[in-house]
C-alpha cells in the first residue's frame, strides 16, 4: 500500500455501490496526494516541452523517451553493474544528456527543416531511441529500488503519503527553482531568452540558434533524465513507459498555455490532481483517456491556457 | 473547369496503374502477394488523404491510424452485428469520421499549426483507449471477428484477385477526386495557405474554412480506408490502429514524396512490399521506419517520386537543349 498508484485502484475496486460517496469523500485527500506527485513529473514535462517550444518554435515529441532513457540506464547502472544509488542516478542523467545532444546533432543541426519537419524527426528520434532500448533492455519492465527512505508511508489527514512521493516534489521543486535560476543569469540561458524573444535580433548580436536548439535539448534531457528516475521507483519502466507519461506532459504544457513557463507547472500539477479525481470519482479504465479529453476541451474553451499566454503569429 | 490539358500527365499515370494491375492478377494468383498490394492500395487510399491535409495544406494530422480505425470499427460494428449492408457500413464510417473531424478540427484549425498536431495525437490515443474500454460496443481488446465479405449484386468479393480489384477501383476513385481537388479553387487556396497563411488571409482565403475542409476530406479518405481494411482482414482489434500505423502513414507518404499526388500511391507501394522482403528484420521494422523518416526528410525532402519528377526534369532539359542547339545551328546557316 505504500505506492500511489496502487491506491487509488484497489481501493476503487472494493467501494461498494451503495457507500460509494461516503467512501470517496475520505479518498479524496488520498488522490489529491498522488495527483500531485505525478502532477510534478508531468510538470517537469511540460517543462521540457515549452522550452522546445519557445526556441524552436516545434513541438518535441521524444521528451517522454528521454524519460525512459534516464530511468532505463539508471536501473541498469544499479540493478546490473551494483552502482550506489546516487552515482547511478548521476551517471544516468549525465549518459542521457550526452546521448540527447548526439542525437539532435545528427538528427536535427545538419539541415535547416521546416516546423513539420521538426516535429517529424524529433518523433523519428523518439521511435528509434524506444526501439534501441527495447534492443537493448528487453522487453519486461524492470523497477528502480526505492531513494532513501522512500519505502516508508506516513499518514496524514486520512492520506497515506509514501516517502518517495516527497522525494518527487522535493526534487521537482528544486529542479524548476535551478532551472529558472539557469535561464534567468547565466549566459546561455539569456542567450535562449533572447533567442525567444526576437529571433533575428538575437543572431545579429551572434547568438548561435543551432547552438541553442542543441542547448536546449540537452537541458530537456537533463529534465526528462531527472524524472524519469524520480517515477520508476513507484511505476516499473519499460522501454514504452515514458511516451504515455510524455505526452501527458505536453497535455499539461497545452493545459497551462504553451510557451510559458510558469503555466507548465501550474498545468502539470492541476492536470495530475484532475487525472487522480477523475480516475477515483469516474472510472480508472479511462484514467489514461482524461488528459487528453481535458486537452481537446480546452482548445474550445481557452486556447490560451489557463495562465494565458499571447498566442501570436509569426508574419 | 477541369484543366485536362494541365492534368494530362496524371491520366495517362492513372490509366497506365490500372492496366498494371488489371494484369497483376493475371500473371500471378498467389493470395500472399496480391493481399500485399491490397493492404498497398488500403494504405495508398490514406495516404491520398493525407497527401490532401498535408502535403497541399501543410496541416500535421500525427493520427491518421485513428481515423481509419473509426472507419473500420463503423462498419464492422454495423454489417456484423445488426446485418446491414456493407454499403450503410461505409456510410455511416464517413458521417462519424466527418462529425468528429468537425468536431476536432473546428477549434484547433483556428490555432496556430502545432495545435493541430497535439490534438489529433490525444484523439489517437482516445480512441485506442475507446476502443479496448467499451467492450459491449466495440468487443474490447479482443476486438470484432467474422465481418461478412463486401457483396455487390449478388458478387461475394471473397477471393484474392476480386478484392485487389476492388481496392484499386477505390484507389483510382479517390486518386481522381483528390487530383480534382487539388487542382481547383480549393487546393490553390491550401497551396497558399501552406506557403504563408497570413498573405492567403490578406486575399481574401479564409484559412480556416480550407484547412477545416481538407481535414474533413482526409478523415473520410481514412475511414474509407478503414471500411476497406475491414472487409479485407475480416477481423479487427484495437492494436492495429495505434500509433505504429500511423507512423508507417506518415513514412509512406514522406518516402514517396510530400507534395506531390503520385507520393502518396508510390509510398504505400514501396514500403508495403519493402518489410516482406526485409523479413529478417522482422523486430527492427520500427526502428528502421523511424531511420528512413529521418533520414527522408534531412537528405531527401521530396522523397522517390520528387527524385524522379527531378531526374525527367533534367533528362528532357537535356534533350531539348540538344535540339534547340541543332534548329540554332540550322537557323545561323
Amino acid at each position: 500500500m505504500n505506492r500511489p498508484g496502487a491506491l487509488e485502484r484497489s481501493s476503487l475496486s472494493n467501494a461498494p455501490r451503495e457507500m460509494f460517496s461516503m467512501e470517496l469523500m475520505h479518498q479524496i485527500p488520498q488522490f489529491l496526494i498522488s495527483g500531485i506527485f505525478v502532477g510534478s513529473i508531468y510538470a517537469l514535462g511540460a517543462l521540457g516541452f515549452t522550452l522546445i517550444y519557445s526556441v524552436a518554435d516545434s513541438l518535441n515529441f521524444a521528451q517522454g523517451e528521454f524519460m525512459m532513457l534516464g530511468a532505463m540506464i539508471a536501473i541498469h547502472l544499479v540493478q546490473v553493474l551494483h552502482l550506489p544509488l546516487a552515482i547511478g542516478i548521476l551517471i544516468a542523467i549525465i549518459v542521457t544528456a550526452v546521448i540527447v545532444t548526439g542525437a539532435v546533432r545528427l538528427c536535427i543541426v545538419p539541415k535547416k527543416i521546416s516546423r513539420a519537419n521538426f516535429l517529424l524527426v524529433t518523433w523519428g528520434m523518439a521511435i528509434i531511441l524506444k526501439r534501441s532500448a527495447m534492443l537493448v533492455w528487453g522487453a519486461e519492465p524492470y523497477v528502480l529500488p526505492y531513494f532513501w527512505g522512500g519505502k516508508k508511508t506516513v499518514t496524514l489527514l486520512g492520506a497515506t503519503i509514501a516517502l518517495q512521493g516527497v522525494w518527487i516534489v522535493g526534487v521537482s521543486l528544486i529542479v524548476v527553482l535551478g532551472f529558472f535560476l539557469v535561464l534567468k543569469f547565466t549566459l546561455t540561458g539569456r542567450a535562449m531568452r533572447a533567442c525567444v524573444s526576437n529571433e533575428v535580433a538575437a543572431s545579429l548580436v551572434g547568438i548561435n540558434k543551432k547552438l541553442m536548439v542543441m542547448k536546449t535539448f540537452s537541458i530537456c534531457g537533463v529534465l526528462g533524465a531527472i524524472s524519469g528516475v524520480l517515477i520508476a521507483p513507484i511505476t516499473l519502466m519499460s522501454f514504452e513507459g515514458g511516451s504515455l507519461i510524455g505526452l501527458k506532459g505536453l497535455c499539461a504544457a497545452v493545459f497551462g498555455g504553451i510557451g510559458n513557463s510558469l503555466g507548465a507547472i501550474i498545468g502539470g500539477l492541476l492536470l495530475g490532481i484532475l487525472e487522480a479525481l477523475g480516475a477515483g470519482l469516474i472510472s480508472s479504465d479511462y484514467k489514461d483517456a482524461f488528459a487528453f479529453i481535458i486537452l481537446i476541451l480546452i482548445m474550445f474553451w481557452k486556447p490560451r491556457g489557463i495562465v494565458g499566454v499571447k498566442l501570436e503569429r509569426r508574419v | 473547369m477541369f484543366r485536362y490539358k494541365k492534368l494530362g500527365h496524371h491520366y495517362i499515370g492513372l490509366v497506365g496503374l490500372v492496366v498494371l494491375f488489371g494484369t497483376i492478377p493475371l500473371v500471378s494468383q498467389s493470395p500472399y502477394y496480391l493481399g500485399l498490394l491490397t493492404t498497398a492500395g488500403i494504405n495508398a487510399i490514406a495516404a491520398l488523404g493525407l497527401h490532401l491535409l498535408w502535403g497541399v495544406g501543410g496541416q500535421i494530422n500525427v493520427c491518421p491510424a485513428a481515423f481509419i480505425g473509426v472507419g473500420a470499427y463503423a462498419s464492422a460494428i454495423l454489417t456484423s452485428r445488426f446485418g446491414y449492408s456493407h454499403f450503410m457500413g461505409m456510410m455511416a464510417g464517413m458521417a462519424f469520421v466527418s462529425v468528429v473531424a468537425l468536431f476536432i478540427g473546428y477549434p484547433s484549425l483556428k490555432l496556430e499549426l502545432m495545435f493541430l498536431a497535439i490534438v489529433t495525437l490525444g484523439f489517437g490515443i482516445i480512441i485506442q483507449i475507446l476502443f479496448t474500454h467499451l467492450k459491449g460496443i466495440t468487443g474490447g481488446i479482443s476486438g470484432v471477428g467474422n465481418i461478412p465479405y463486401i457483396r455487390i449484386d449478388g458478387l461475394q468479393l471473397d477471393t484474392a484477385p476480386v478484392y485487389l480489384y476492388y481496392v484499386w477501383i477505390w484507389v483510382a476513385i479517390i486518386f481522381l477526386i483528390i487530383l480534382h481537388i487539388e487542382n481547383s479553387k480549393i487546393g490553390r487556396a491550401l497551396r497558399s495557405i501552406h506557403a504563408d497563411e497570413v498573405a492567403a488571409e490578406v486575399m481574401g482565403i479564409s484559412p480556416s474554412k480550407y484547412k477545416l475542409m481538407a481535414f474533413v476530406v482526409s478523415g473520410i479518405c481514412c475511414s474509407i480506408a478503414g471500411y476497406l481494411y475491414a472487409h479485407n482482414m475480416r477481423f479487427i482489434s484495437p492494436e492495429t490502429f495505434g500509433v505504429e500505423y500511423s507512423i508507417l502513414l506518415i513514412v509512406m507518404l514522406m518516402l514517396g514524396g510530400l507534395g506531390h499526388i503520385w507520393g502518396a500511391i508510390v509510398g504505400p507501394i514501396i514500403l508495403t512490399l519493402l518489410p516482406e522482403y526485409l523479413r529478417k528484420f522482422k523486430e527492427f521494422d520500427a526502428l528502421i521506419y523511424g531511420l528512413i523518416l529521418i533520414i527522408t526528410i534531412i537528405y531527401f525532402p521530396s522523397g522517390v517520386y520528387g527524385g524522379f519528377v527531378t531526374l525527367v526534369k533534367k533528362l528532357r532539359g537535356y534533350f531539348l537543349r540538344k535540339n534547340w542547339r541543332e534548329e540554332d545551328l540550322h537557323a545561323s546557316r
